[in-house]
């Protein structure tokens, strides 16, 4: 499922307009959560899941491993139980994490991610990704880099749409979801279904790709908020105004 | 410097001065070959002449040897005790260090019982231990504590407190006399004279968290003006 | 992962400051926290907060077919999810003390009272009927769950609204919204929880206790109540036994609070409808927008002062100042409502102290000798407040006691037969609720 690819060169053609590179509005409230260590609720359009994260706390003596942390993932539907759909999304994320965390400093000790639906309006996993980077990112557990997710399909008409909303997502013949992390923007994770032709993925990754660098400013300016000391701002910091949704410079011209 | 920087971010200016001289890297900077690299989300801070580190929020523990902090005695195990210090593992100590405690003279210490200890042993792959004596037998201010309250605040509270320049604790004198532990684990104990006048000491403290020094002040006034008016 | 221990001076701090009228959060014995709902995108969801106490209620329905017993009734299925995020020492999927406890409360309070109209799920006798499902997911536990998850469950199962069905040739078709507009559950009375702690040997109380005060409480005494000050459900947990004094005075309180609780959810119901209606953004999201789910810095704070404000006088925010201007106006609603037999005597440094129009009635009874005229503080009470309702309230509570103790004696009786070696008092505790 998760796929670690180095240096992926970055399509040439790259024409598409700023039109094209546009996400759905992303807000964010860091710390709703008091009993955890770290949380974020996290919103993507319609789209709003709660995250958040313990750790490093202590490990079931079944998950104990003497060379890294243990990571794990769970993933709370709305209603009913968890389906197969839920534990597949729970280790995308459980896996896309874990290559972001340095396990390796704290041995024999659990990081656990929790992750509650909200409100599901298409792309919530990539949605749930980030929410689990902003939470680990407060949390204060040491990681290599942070990672944006972002979703995308091929819609009805054979159209690469970048983070469609639920409307537009009717009817869609694949979708995909793209990790990167921040180091030199290299894939962390893919993940596809649907059926569709290598062009429309290369020509989705490239825009994700680009579009994942509004997710990456987003973070910035989120935790500077968070750490700036007054109290005027007390109330402010956790809080947080939309992000810019639009790549504004032209970012494809690499 | 006040910069805040994300995990993955190179610190160039470190880079740099270690080719002059060696450099000292902090909680959440890690080297990486030639780079010095992020790993926890924060602020930068610099120390004359060679020292980087990040301050970053966190709640959860993770012991570091030496730190003094507050735990709570969860069981009596043949010669140890277990301490529950809010880390991944509890903590051991052991019944002989406490000052002039022998095999004959063991200390008086039950399950629930607060005290304030050092950490002499905390290593990732060990077990962490506590003592109650410091390097010649002597027990300072470490111990069991007695009455007061003990909050629950996050790390970055403890070590502000902590931190020679902060005006908190002093600004809080001139309201009450109190007695206070901070632990570094994020656990502060705290006796005043009365019930009400040790909440108002723990509103204080927690309501300092997110103020600038000249604000801290403001709110230890208020506080004194709400209890004694 | 362990629970973190509670530790001997932190009980004791509790303990001593109850007993000076004095809690840790600044609240008033008898005052609840603040309460807040916030509705998702889909029908049915509910995100309630009380306090930093955070639970998320979804209800879903399918078709499914009825008990043999009950042939034209549909079926209600409650379930209560403790994951970690609530707190470090829960864990997802066991079924834990105090989930089973929490479940059985609300079942007791929703189903039993039947305050659901079960028959209206009906869709064809004896072989389809819509089951539904409430969902709650707790999102933070700092104290009262209860009250909490039976306020997210009401407000959730009001705003549901379930596909309109028809029956074409034996073979039932489920309309989806576009086709035909949703149906409204319908409700036969709208009944929430109201809890307290019992101190002192069960000779104070106080309301809607926090994390630590639940921890270090004698006792819990949970009501279920509907508006019409009906009791629907009466647990009593823990070692204590209460004067029954002390609890029909609980028992007035909160059915005043259940009363206040009900008309709340009702008024931010409307609000939705009206916000839908115009077709203005719903959901969560909006709400994360409008800074309605919000962390505010100040209720934040674990110990305070009952006047503390965390940004002094001056420089409070407008944006903070808005934001609460409605809410006061709720809490001062509150207020009235919950103060009017009363009067604030004196003020002093330590604290208010309330004192009843009604003489004999104290709020917190001085010694058990009150207990012997409770029947005529009873009467007293309703000539006085000349309310019909507040002796039936009390007639309810003394017969959930009769039958509680009947069930204990059994229970004793039974446990004797059974073993000598009668388990942990949490056992007991769970065999009650049971």
């Amino acid at each position: 499922m998760v796929t670690q690819t180095e240096n992926v060169s970055i399509d040439p053609r790259g024409d598409f307009s700023s039109e094209d590179l546009k996400l759905r509005p992303i807000n964010c409230e860091l710390n709703p959560l008091t009993r955890s260590d770290a949380s974020a609720l996290f919103t993507q359009g319609d789209t709003c899941v709660l995250t958040s994260m313990l750790g490093p706390v202590e490990v079931k003596s079944q998950n104990l491993n003497i060379e890294k942390a243990h990571v794990e993932c769970i993933y709370r539907p709305k209603a009913g139980i968890p389906t197969i759909e839920d534990k597949l999304r729970e280790n995308v994320i459980r896996d896309t994490c874990e290559s972001a965390l340095l396990t390796v400093l704290h041995p024999r000790t659990t990081i656990s991610i929790q992750i509650q639906e909200l409100d599901n309006r298409c792309g919530i996993e990539a949605c749930a990704i980030n929410g689990a980077c902003l939470a680990l990112l407060i949390g204060g557990v040491p990681m290599k880099f942070t990672i944006a997710a972002v979703h995308c399909i091929v819609d009805k008409d054979d159209k690469v749409v970048l983070d469609p909303d639920h409307c537009k997502a009717i009817g869609k013949r694949a979708s995909f979801i793209f990790v990167f992390d921040s180091l030199e923007k290299n894939l962390v994770t893919v993940h596809t279904s649907g059926r569709f032709r290598m062009a429309q993925f290369n020509d989705a990754e490239c825009m994700s790709r680009a579009a994942s660098q509004i997710i990456f400013n987003f973070y910035r300016r989120i935790i500077s908020n968070f750490h700036n000391k007054s109290l005027l701002t007390a109330d402010t910091k956790v809080r947080n105004t939309e992000a810019e949704t639009v790549v504004k410079s032209e970012p494809m011209d690499v | 410097m006040t910069e805040i920087v994300l995990p993955g971010d190179r610190i160039s200016a470190a880079e740099e001065l270690a080719k002059l001289k060696k450099v000292i890297l902090g909680p959440g900077l890690r080297r990486e070959n030639e780079q010095v690299v992020v790993c926890k989300a924060g602020r930068l801070n610099y120390k004359e002449p060679n020292a980087y580190w990040i301050d970053s929020y966190q709640q959860r523990y993770v012991p570091v040897r030496g730190d003094a902090v507050i735990g709570v005695v969860t069981a009596k195990a043949g010669d140890i005790f277990r301490v529950d210090i809010g880390a991944h593992e509890q903590a051991s100590l052991s019944y002989l260090a406490f000052e002039s405690a022998t095999k004959k003279n063991r200390p008086d210490v039950n399950p629930g019982d607060v005290l304030y200890g050092r950490l002499i042993v905390a290593s990732r792959d060990l077990e962490p231990e506590l003592v109650c004596v410091n390097s010649i037998g002597k027990k300072g201010k470490l111990g069991v504590l007695t009455d007061g309250f003990v909050m629950n605040c996050s790390l970055n509270l403890a070590r502000m407190i902590l931190r020679e320049n902060c005006p908190l604790l002093r600004s809080l004198t001139k309201e009450m006399p109190y007695e206070i532990a901070v632990g570094l684990n994020g656990r502060i104990w705290l006796k005043a004279k009365s019930l009400r006048e040790t909440i108002a000491l723990g509103n204080a403290i927690l309501a300092a968290e997110n103020a600038s020094n000249e604000e801290m002040s403001k709110i230890c006034e208020n506080i004194g003006n709400i209890l004694f008016t | 992962m362990k629970e973190t221990p509670i530790s001997t001076i932190e009980r004791n701090f509790v303990t001593q400051a109850v007993k000076h009228n004095l809690r840790l959060d600044g609240r008033k014995n008898d005052e609840f926290r603040k309460i807040t709902i916030n509705f998702g995108a889909d029908w049915g969801s509910a995100l309630v907060a009380l306090g930093e106490t955070k639970v998320l209620a979804q209800v879903s329905c399918e078709l499914g077919v009825p008990k043999a017993t009950r042939p034209n009734e549909g079926i209600i299925h409650i379930n209560v999810e403790l994951g970690q995020m609530a707190a470090p020492h829960f864990e997802s999927g066991r079924n834990s003390e105090l989930n089973v406890q929490i479940c059985r409360t609300l079942e007791r309070t929703f189903k039993d009272s039947r305050c659901v109209d079960l028959e209206s799920l009906c869709v064809t006798t004896e072989e389809r009927v819509w089951m539904l499902r409430i969902d709650l997911n707790v999102l933070n536990h700092e104290g009262n769950l209860i009250d909490c998850c039976s306020v997210a469950a009401l407000s959730a199962l009001l705003h549901f609204k379930r596909p309109d069905v028809s029956i074409i040739d034996n073979d039932v078709h489920i309309h989806s919204p576009a086709e035909k507009e949703p149906i409204p559950m319908v409700l036969h009375h709208y009944p929430v929880c109201a809890s307290y702690c019992l101190f002192d040997d069960g000779r104070l109380a106080i309301a809607d206790p926090s994390v630590l005060e639940e921890r270090v409480a004698d006792s819990a005494l949970v009501f279920g109540l509907n508006s019409f000050r009906e009791l629907c459900c009466l647990n009593l947990g823990g070692t204590t036994l209460t004067s029954s004094n002390l609890l029909l005075q609980c028992a007035t309180r909160a059915a005043r609070r259940a009363k206040f609780v009900v008309d709340y959810v009702k008024e931010v119901l409307e609000l939705d409808k009206l916000a839908r209606e115009e077709d203005r953004n719903s959901g969560f999201t909006e709400c994360v927008r409008l800074n309605k789910i919000t962390a505010l810095a100040e209720n934040r704070l674990s110990l305070r002062l009952r006047n503390f404000k965390l940004q002094g006088t001056d420089d409070l925010k407008d944006e903070t100042a808005m934001e609460t201007s409605g809410d006061e106006e709720v809490e001062s609603e509150e207020e009235d409502g919950t103060e009017k037999p009363q009067k604030i005597v004196s003020i002093d440094s330590k604290s208010a102290i309330l004192e009843s129009n009604q003489s004999n009635i104290k709020w917190v009874p001085d010694d058990d000798g009150v207990e012997s005229n409770i029947e005529s503080i009873c009467s007293e009470n309703v000539t006085e407040e000349g309310d019909e309702s507040e002796r039936s309230l009390s007639q309810q509570i003394e017969k959930q006691m009769q039958k509680h103790s009947k069930k204990e004696s059994k229970r004793a009786l039974s446990k004797k037969h059974l073993h000598d070696d009668a388990g942990s008092d949490s056992e007991e505790e769970a065999k009650v609720i049971l």
